[in-house]
């Protein structure tokens, strides 16, 4: 999986911190006293001075300087203090000022540095969730989906035309394929797994038709669900009913595999894999005028594999 | 990449052909307790032969080798060539072996229901004919043939037949 924006410097800059007054809004000397905190890098008295500065002074609660200066407060301690960490609550509170602060920045003074920052934080949102489906860290991959989300949010305010397409795609393989990996650890409890796991390889394949892995994983995965759902889950005493049930829904399992297989089969054509599950799925579904093609196609394959050996 | 495997078996061709077997050991199963046999026949063991398919002769001996029908226990005989068929219950021939089924018919007494997958019933002239159709596994029934040896077709089977003569 790739990580996107990895290496990228993420904090190069710092807030204005010279005396900026308002036009709009009041003389706040606990404004002045919060910019001193900051200066002094002491963030978490910073921090806990804001409540205090909006009770002496309510009209900063729109100030974009003041909201300015509380994201870089937060930014900072992010940084420095939560060393970056992806449970630090000061991101998400460093977003919201910076956003309100463009929000009231009629006259664009510091929404050049709010973007910047808004921008860093939206990367820093994407890497984590990258790095929760990199570690196939299962216990956190609602986060990974709530990073994800906070990072497009960011990221259309910092860019609005940046294309998500890329990095969507990336992102829904890789829940995609965790949600697989836990459908699989355990199939009669995990349904739902199964079809989170579908619903995303399918969401990536909306992005992007042309790619190999989704393509083959739905394929394998529509296919073992045909014949686990015959060999495994139909039990020998079940009524006359049921075995045509169940046969009706494995047969619906392997037409849906079919497609992606023969999708992937195009890109690579001499994976033998793939040609076995093509062969497969048409023996089930009886087909055997294809089941020969593709298993002489397998012949092929296999023979000129041992003489490459 | 994460690795991606089939399951069930390794080698996805076994897998689908053990589904098969499963699926026709399963309505063999059903055929046998959806149809009721003239009384002469309702003692002793209730025997089923196999012949033609081995794979599917040791799919039920395996799985439903402790089953009863009724007072009756079902009991599995597989037969390694014609000569050796001989009475049973219900009598399984694949599809690769029909070229016997005129030279057996003859020798089968009333207690005997055939079981077959070939074209059609017409081409096989047994009471009960797999067939695919649409991919899936479907039996067709010559219900007056069967009734004229006194066999009752249960309702399950009547109505769940993909075509009853």
């Amino acid at each position: 999986m790739k990580f996107f924006f990895k290496g990228i410097s993420l904090f190069v800059f710092v807030a204005y911190t010279s005396i900026y007054f308002s036009q709009s809004t009041s003389y706040c000397p606990e404004q002045m006293l919060l910019i001193q905190k900051y200066k002094t890098k002491n963030y978490i008295d910073a921090l806990n001075y804001i409540d205090t500065a909006l009770a002496q002074c309510p009209d900063k609660t729109e100030d974009p300087y003041f909201l300015h200066l509380c994201g870089f407060i937060n930014y900072n301690i992010y940084k420095e203090i939560d060393g970056q960490s992806a449970s630090s609550k000061a991101r998400l509170r460093a977003c919201d000022y910076f956003i309100k602060s463009i929000n009231n920045d009629n006259k664009k003074q510091f929404t050049a540095l709010n973007l910047k920052a808004i921008n860093s934080f939206s990367i820093s949102y994407i890497n984590d969730a990258l790095m929760i489906l990199q570690k196939s860290d299962f216990k956190n991959q609602n986060t990974a989906l709530k990073y994800y989300n906070n990072f497009k949010k960011l990221k259309s305010i910092a860019e609005p035309d940046y294309d998500f397409s890329t990095i969507s795609v990336d992102f829904f393989n890789g829940m995609g394929r965790m949600y697989k990996m836990r459908y699989e650890n355990d199939k009669i409890n995990s349904k739902n797994f199964l079809d989170s796991c579908i619903n995303y390889f399918n969401k990536s394949l909306a992005l992007n038709s042309n790619q190999y892995t989704p393509n083959y994983d739905l394929g394998i995965l529509y296919h073992n669900l045909g014949v686990d759902i015959i060999l495994e889950e139909l039990d020998i005493d079940a009524d006359l009913e049921m075995v045509i049930l169940m046969q009706e829904q494995a047969v619906q399992y392997f037409s849906k595999s079919l497609p992606f297989l023969q999708t992937v089969y195009k890109m690579k054509p001499e994976e033998t894999s793939i040609v076995q599950g093509i062969a497969a799925v048409y023996y089930s579904l009886n087909d055997m005028e294809k089941h020969v093609e593709y298993m002489n196609i397998l012949k092929d394959l296999e023979s000129k594999g041992s003489k490459d050996d | 990449m994460f690795p991606v495997t089939y399951s069930a078996q390794q080698d996805p061709s076994a897998a689908a052909k053990a589904l098969k077997t499963k699926m026709k050991s399963m309505y063999i199963y059903q055929f046998a307790k959806n149809v009721y046999w003239p009384k002469a026949y309702t003692t002793g063991d209730f025997t089923i032969g196999i012949y033609g398919s081995e794979e599917l002769f040791n799919f039920l001996n395996t799985s439903f080798k402790d089953k009863s029908l009724g007072q009756q226990k079902i009991k599995f005989t597989f037969f390694k060539s014609s000569s050796e068929i001989n009475d049973c219950h219900l009598l399984f021939i694949s599809k690769e072996q029909q070229a016997v089924i005129p030279k057996v018919q003859k020798t089968l007494n009333d207690k005997t229901l055939l079981v077959t997958e070939g074209e059609n019933l017409a081409s096989t002239g047994s009471m009960i004919n797999f067939v695919y159709v649409q991919n899936r596994l479907k039996f067709q029934i010559n219900k007056s043939k069967a009734e004229k040896k006194d066999f009752t077709i249960g309702q399950t089977l009547t109505k769940l037949a993909y075509q009853t003569i």
